[in-house]
């Protein structure tokens, strides 16, 4: 662990004043701003520490708990995009169309990995639970890197209410959910939830519990810190029990999430400071998920060339299955676009939510045996934030300064 | 864990709003969640983890705000260095003549008197700089000597090796690497997230090498404050440390109810508040003789009586187990409960004397009264 430890801080020496003096490619620096190298740290970090037993063990146990709580976080940030108010304000053609691209490439793509579930299974160790499986990989490959300006030859592309595709994502994945849920009959307490219509309806009482409970706490506490820290506390009461029941955490923080936006007057505040819980939370995430990974990928059993060839097969698959869905979609709202812009709006990155996506999979009754199939996803994440097509660096910088966050 | 934490620092509040030590809050708050069945042992577990991490956390904030320019202020120095010694001597030959301990014990548990003042019930109070300062520095230097006296106390053999070398090089470089960093992040939410990696990584290394974290934590700290001030180090720390210690506390609390409140009956407790109450007196002496010895921070004296944080982070580890005809954790209730509490309730008439008043608004300096609404974050 020392060497380990010695060299990463060395590393980290040299790579903070090479970072400092070099202008970072463009595809390196979106890779950056999707947190891969906090992935990689993770990764690192986790591999040197696997020789110790006694502290995998307790990294293993501490990882599962706080990464089935960031779901339930990355669940009510998404939640806070979708304010109604702000939604009315489009044309409603629009919205429409949205929601048929999104509803189409969730389906198509399901039924695409439902079909292959043979090879998922001999190739990528799935254990089982192709239904699950594919509606996470529905879910995963509609969703989208938030914020996403695109920007290209000086000018800005029409994003196409970007901000949509992602609660759409979620408010899907509510809906079906329930259906091919691992657990027909879900004991809580003294109460039991047996059926369709009453596990739909504890994720959402469960969510507006939350977010009735984050909306006292913004109330009655203004400090800052304060508040973020109940936040968070408050999210991990709730997560408990969706790490429990195995019933999907990010569904609950989204529906907390919209409640809050949409009932609470102290919106500002709410956003900046989920802003600045976020660029902290979502960093600890990605280097949770190197570590959850390590342990698989080094292992000489790992089948890596399966791994890449699913990662390259999905990258295509997405793009070409929203490229067709955009094109649905220009039926119902018609927009007067060059193929340029369509194309660029199809092949938009995957991003922190997509990875939650991923991983809720983990907590809802999905046997990832090797975790290939994570591994491979998760590559095509990075693939796609590598691919920032048309864009050139100044572009890229300036779609940066229109972010709200750094 | 999110329920604890939550109670815990709304009881800590409330405490502190009622004139009482947070201190007291938090323990009733680990001890109203200990019997209600939440806990299972597999939940008690991870929650001690998360505790021991938020533990590191508190510690770096003690090495970071012993600062330079503390040490070298003889006016809290002084009597610093004059509380500790006579806290640890008062309560050695109060131990070993009055229980019978080995000289060794006694020591480790004179340090623990010594240690223990309130570093963080303190930030809350307005017009409380100095005594937070001379809080500080009594807790740090309590706390390097024990550490001093733990080293050489240990059986372990520590054999010089690559590995050695290579982790202690490896420390040093990391402390230069944080220093750095903190030159060059401007913003707080940056900090911030700097100082949770080193306090994860302080803990992992603390497991690794078997060394106690709190002491680990505290010593980087401290490095980090010698090689440079940073004055936002202890700022931040510090901020986020009033939120963690309830929590530490309420975990420490949660498991000294027992099963069956049956079990405490006819127990001897005259013995447990004997000894309790010897850590107090040890206390009490330091104090009295640093305000007769030193021209110390006037009215600060009465204000670091009570104990802190630092006695539920540090009593497991030092208390010589079996050492009373007594089940450990009826001693743990005595000691905490009457040392803890106990010290501080009988510090209440002075402070309400001196005008404090039973309940009262907390008197917070004016950097955390503006509510923040301006862009970011705001942790400024």
């Amino acid at each position: 662990m020392s060497l380990a430890l010695f060299l990463t801080f060395l590393t980290f020496s040299v790579g903070m004043k090479v970072y400092k003096r070099a202008n970072l490619p463009v595809f390196l620096d979106s890779l950056r701003d999707g947190r891969f190298h906090y992935f990689l740290f993770g990764l690192f970090l986790s591999v040197s520490l696997q020789s110790d037993e006694h502290l995998s063990a307790f990294i293993e146990g501490l990882r599962y708990t706080l990464v089935g709580v960031g779901l339930v976080w990355f669940g009510f940030q998404t939640g806070l995009d979708f304010e109604i108010r702000r939604i009315r304000r489009y044309p409603g053609s629009d919205t429409i169309s949205q929601f048929v691209q999104t509803l189409a490439s969730l389906l198509i793509v399901a039924i695409l990995v439902w079909a292959a579930e043979p090879l998922l299974i001999s190739h990528l160790g799935l254990g089982g639970n192709i239904q699950m499986v594919a509606l996470v990989l529905g879910t995963f490959a509609t969703s989208l890197r938030i914020p996403e300006l695109i920007f290209y030859r000086g000018r800005k592309a029409f994003a196409g209410h970007a901000h949509l595709v992602n609660p759409a994502c979620l408010i899907l994945f509510a809906f079906i959910f329930p259906f091919i849920g691992e657990e027909a009959v879900i004991q809580m307490g003294p109460i039991s939830f047996i059926g369709y219509t009453s596990i739909f309806t504890l994720l959402v009482v469960l969510g507006f519990l939350l977010g009735i409970v984050l909306d006292f706490v913004f109330h009655v506490h203004k400090e800052a810190l304060k508040c973020a820290y109940l936040c968070l506390c408050v999210i991990a009461v709730v997560g408990g029990p969706s790490l429990q029941l195995q019933i999907p955490g990010l569904v609950i923080g989204f529906v907390g999430g919209a409640w809050l936006i949409n009932t609470s007057v102290q919106r500002r505040t709410i956003l900046e400071l989920s802003e600045s819980i976020g660029a902290a939370v979502e960093p600890i995430f990605f280097g949770l998920l190197g570590s959850l990974l390590a342990q698989h990928v080094v292992s000489p059993t790992f089948p890596f060339q399966e791994t890449m060839i699913f990662a390259i097969l999905f990258f295509m698959l997405r793009g070409s299955i929203k490229t067709l869905c955009l094109l649905i979609g220009r039926y119902i709202s018609p927009m007067n676009r060059p193929w340029t812009d369509l194309t660029a709006m199809a092949w938009r990155p995957l991003g922190a939510l997509s990875a939650a996506v991923l991983l809720q999979g983990l907590y809802v009754g999905i046997d990832f045996t090797n975790h290939a199939l994570i591994s491979g996803a998760l590559i095509t994440i990075f693939l796609t934030q590598a691919l920032p097509v048309f864009v050139t660096r100044g572009t890229f910088q300036a779609s940066r300064n229109h972010r709200p966050s750094s | 864990m999110g329920i604890l934490a939550i109670l815990s620092v709304i009881l800590a509040d409330f405490a502190e709003r009622s004139g009482f030590p947070a201190f007291i809050g938090a323990l009733l708050a680990g001890l109203l969640m200990g019997p209600t069945g939440l806990f299972s042992e597999a939940a008690i577990e991870s929650v001690h983890i998360l505790s021991e991490i938020a533990l590191v956390w508190v510690g770096l904030y003690l090495g970071a705000s012993v600062t330079p320019s503390l040490i070298s202020d003889r006016r809290y120095l002084v009597p610093s260095i004059i509380t500790v010694m006579g806290a640890t001597l008062v309560s050695f030959f109060a131990f070993v003549y009055g229980f019978g301990f080995a000289p060794e014990d006694a020591l480790r548990l004179g340090l623990l008197a010594s240690v223990s003042a309130p570093i963080l019930m303190l930030r809350s109070l307005s017009k409380q700089v100095e005594a937070l300062s001379f809080s500080l520095l009594t807790s740090g230097l309590g706390l390097l000597f024990l550490g001093i006296v733990l080293n050489l106390q240990s059986t372990r053999v520590h054999t010089i090796s690559l590995e050695l070398f290579l982790g202690i090089g490896s420390w040093l470089i990391g402390v230069e690497v944080v220093n750095r960093c903190l030159q060059r992040i401007r913003t707080d939410w940056g900090r911030f997230f700097l100082f949770g990696t080193v306090t994860l990584i302080v803990f992992l290394a603390s497991k690794r090498y078997g060394i106690s974290a709190l002491l680990l934590s505290s010593v980087s700290g401290l490095l980090l404050s010698l090689r440079r001030e940073h004055p936002d180090a202890s700022r931040i720390l510090g901020r986020l440390s009033q939120l963690l210690a309830p929590f530490i506390i309420a975990e420490f609390a949660v498991n000294l109810i027992p099963s069956d409140l049956g079990s405490l009956a006819g127990r001897p407790f005259t013995i447990l508040l004997a000894f309790a109450l010897c850590v107090g007196l040890g206390k009490s002496a330091g104090l009295f003789l640093s305000s007769r010895l030193s021209a110390g921070p006037p009215g600060a004296y009465h204000t670091v009586l009570p104990q802190g944080i630092l006695s539920a982070g540090l009593f497991i580890p030092l208390l010589p187990i079996g050492i009373l005809p007594v089940p450990t954790q009826s001693f743990e209730i005595a000691f905490v409960l009457v040392c803890g509490a106990g010290i501080s309730l009988f510090t209440l008439p002075f402070r309400i004397l001196g005008g404090g008043g039973l309940i009262g608004p907390i008197q917070r300096p004016p950097e955390d009264d503006k509510p923040h609404r301006s862009g970011g974050f705001g942790l400024k």
